[in-house]
Parts: C-alpha cells; structure tokens; sequence
C-alpha cells in the first residue's frame, strides 16, 4: 500500500459558463397587436349603413406605414360576414379613398381636420390616438390609463356619419362630448 | 498508503486486537491492496459493523478509500452511486472520530472529498431536467459539504452563483419549450436566478435573466391572445400581462443601474417601458442605445 490510488481531482466543469445563456427578448409590438384586436372588435361592435355592407371592409391608415403593414399581417385573410377585409395606407389626407374605417396615427393628428374634410357625406369610423381628438371630431380615440389601452368614445362623432355603436362598446368606453 | 499501513500495525499491537475479532479490517487492508474491492468492500462492511472495530477511526478511513475506489471502478457512470455516497459518510465519520482532524482527518481524505465533490458537482448538470433539477440541487450542496469538510475556508460562492446561473438557464430552457403547459417552470426557473442574489446582490446575469424571463413571459401573453378576443376580455388580458412587465421592471432598473452601457439591459428596459405604455422612457433609453451604437 505504497500510495494511494489516483486521488486526482476533477476540474469542475461540466456545470460551466457555457450553460449560462442571455435570455433574448421576445420580439413583438405588443402594443399593436392590442391595437389591432381592439380596432377588429370596433368592426363587430358599430353597425354601418346597408349601403356599406358589400364589397370589402376598408381600413385606413394615416400617417403611419408600418401600422399598416402590421394590420394588414392581422387582418389578412380574415372577413366581417361576406365582407374581406381590406388594408389602404395613406400619407396624405389628399389620397384618402373611401373607407369604413380609418386609423389616423398620432403623428397625422395634426392634419385630423383634412381628414375629416376628405370623409365628409361618408360613413367612415375615424380612430385617432392622440389626447383631445375625440373632441376635435374622432369618433373614438386610442388612450392609455394606469399602462393599459383604452379607448374614449364620441358618440355623437359616430352618429354623425351614421353609424350606430352598440351599448356593448359604449360600456366600455370612457365617454367623451 | 503509509498511513494505512501504519494503523493496521498499530491496531494489530494494539490489547484490542487480542480479543476483537476484527479479521475483517486486516483482510479490507489486504484486498484493497491488492485491488480487489469487491472483496475489500465485504470485508469493510463487516468491519464497520463489527463492535471491535466500528469505533476505529481507521476503520472509517479504510472504508473511505475502498468505497471511492470502488464508485471509481464500478459505478463513475452512475450518478446516484452508493458507493460514492459511501465513501463520503465514510469521511465524514473519520472527521467525527477525529474531532482534532490532525490525525486521520489528513490530506488523503481532505484530497478524497475534493474528488468525491467534483464529480457531485460534475454530475448535477445531467438533472437539469423537469424531474432532477431537485436532485441537481441536492448533489451542488453534497458537493459543497464535501469542500468544506474538506476547507472549511472553501469560498463556495463563485461555483454557487455558476451552479444557479446554469441551473436557471437549464429550468427556463424547459419553461419556453411550452410556456403554458410548463408555467410552473417559470418561477421556478426565478427561484435559481434569486439563489444566486442571494449570495451576489449585484450579480447583473441573475437581475437581467430576472427582468427577461417575467418581460418575455407578459409579451407571450398578448402573442398568445387570440385575434378574435372579445373587447370585454381584451382588458384583463392586459391586465394579466401587465403584471408580469411591472415584476420585470425593477430587475431591468437594477440591471442598468450596475451597468448603464450595457445593450441587452437597455434593449429589455426600452421594451418593458414600451409595452407599459410608457413610450416617452422608452424613446429616452432608444436613444441610450442609439448613442451606445455610435448613430
């Protein structure tokens, strides 16, 4: 018994640094993806005229190209009864074509009342997301309250185009004259 | 092994040896010797258990060796060994019967438990697993008991912090696979990075693995919600979410307080703020990181 048998130590290693990784943000706007479900959900909640219940569903966007993108990604292929919908991106108030609804970005607020004036005589839903708009002619308008979107509603705004909003959408809305 | 030799002799001197009847320490000396250790371990069990020799802190040494020789032999591929486990108690029993730790608590032992530690140490990684990471804990703490038995001056913290880390990334790995069906991994996978500022309250890889985890966990919540969500449910979605990205929140502060430069950090920190709706913060910290890429 000379020696002890190969009383070698081990390197630690096999729990190594290697095993300790960065965990890597999930990648999504979740802001419009909340956006885009609540915008989908003002198209089953107001009630349009007969005479826009044919042919596509428009939404516009305003101001706001990668919002758009992202609708359309969300939106494709999805209908409201026979109706598909349909995306329209525009970056003039100039360029605005009929649409059932419009999403007009914070940055093109400034330009709301051009908007209002390319609209008038039709039955569009103008959205907005910026403070004060749902007083300054937006049927509904996008707002955050204790980091949760929400929405404030101007009944009167939609009423105007005729359209009827449901009580459903009315309770939930932080009401706006 | 002199000092095995040396007690053997002793012990044979020794008035015990007239009336134990202790054969089976002599034979253990022998077959181990001459590496036998099936026969050695035979032999050492009925010495271990026998009245004459049970006390013997040589005993407890011999058996020590033959048992870790043995795991080395027979049973290196098995994690749960016995004969690992053995030996360790074996050593522990020698320290017990040698309060003093000068006489047979020597360096061979002390070198034995290093050995036997390392690979406890070495083997937790293969129960980073949904059913072992408890048996993974259970083998880093037989591993730091078995270095400071060996030191008591062992500075274990920087294999603790490593040990957690990796365990924290093994159980999180598991959470991600299925987030929902294996949600219970997520807090668990929180309880490891935390067991590491236990011991490291600045340890800026457990704050911003903290900060992604409870942040990628409330954007997989609004992923996850369905296009066709009703507007009355949309609310308590956020509300779900929200949570999360206010529990990841501090961790993310902390993290870029020890490290303002640091990219990853003001990545999450600029995404929290983003998704609680605070886009003013969020575009302050956007612009840290554009400064930080030089643009």
């Amino acid at each position: 018994m000379k020696k002890l048998w190969s009383v070698i130590l081990l390197s630690l290693s096999l729990v190594s640094a290697d095993l300790v990784k960065f965990a890597a943000p999930l990648t999504a706007d979740t802001n419009t993806k909340i956006k885009a479900v609540f915008l989908y959900n003002f198209t089953k909640y107001v009630e349009w005229p007969q005479a826009y219940k044919s042919g596509n569903f428009v939404i516009g966007v305003v101001g706001d190209e990668s919002f758009s993108k992202e609708l359309d990604l969300f939106f494709n292929p999805k209908s409201i009864g026979s109706q598909r919908f349909e995306i329209k991106s525009f970056n003039r108030a100039s360029d605005i074509s009929p649409c059932h609804m419009i999403y007009v970005s914070p940055q093109f607020s400034g330009n709301l009342n051009d908007v209002l004036a390319k609209i008038k005589g039709k039955s569009t839903l103008v959205v907005t997301e910026k403070p004060g708009m749902a007083r300054q002619g937006a049927a509904i308008n996008f707002t955050v309250i204790e980091n949760k979107q929400k929405f404030e509603l101007n009944k009167a705004n939609a009423e105007k185009y005729d359209l009827k909003v449901s009580s459903s959408l009315t309770n939930l809305a932080i009401l706006v004259e | 092994m002199k000092r095995l030799l040396y007690i053997g002799l002793i012990w044979f001197l020794s008035p015990a040896f007239a009336w134990a009847q202790a054969d089976s320490l002599n034979k253990a000396i022998d077959y181990y010797e001459s590496r036998d250790l099936v026969k050695a371990r035979s032999a050492i069990d009925a010495a271990s258990k026998h009245p004459s020799t049970s006390n013997l802190p040589n005993t407890w040494y011999l058996r020590g060796f033959i048992y870790k020789e043995y795991f080395k032999h027979y049973e290196a591929s098995n994690p749960k060994s016995p004969a690992r486990e053995e030996a360790v108690a074996a050593f522990v029993k020698v320290g017990e019967l040698d309060p003093g730790k000068s006489e047979f608590f020597d360096d061979n032992v002390r070198q034995s438990l290093k050995y036997l530690g390392s690979t406890y140490y070495n083997t937790s990684s293969d129960f980073f697993t949904a059913d072992g990471y408890k048996t993974a804990i259970e083998f880093f703490e037989k591993y730091k008991k078995c270095y400071l038995l060996a030191n008591p001056d062992f500075n274990w913290k920087p294999s603790h912090i490593e040990f957690y880390l990796s365990l924290g990334t093994g159980m999180e790995n598991i959470y991600v696979t299925n987030r929902k069906v294996n949600l219970p991994y997520m807090e668990i996978t929180a309880g490891m990075y935390k067991k590491v500022l236990e011991v490291d309250t600045n340890n800026i890889t457990a704050y911003y693995n903290l900060c992604m985890l409870y942040y990628n966990h409330g954007v997989s919540i609004i992923n996850d919600m369905s296009d066709e969500t009703d507007i009355l449910d949309i609310d308590k979605i956020q509300e779900r979410a929200l949570e999360f990205f206010k529990t990841a929140l501090p961790y993310a502060l902390k993290a870029y307080s020890l490290n303002p430069k640091r990219r990853e950090t003001l990545v999450a920190l600029s995404g929290i703020y983003f998704s609680m709706h605070e886009e003013e913060k969020s575009a302050i910290i956007q612009a840290e990181i554009k400064a930080l890429d030089g643009k």
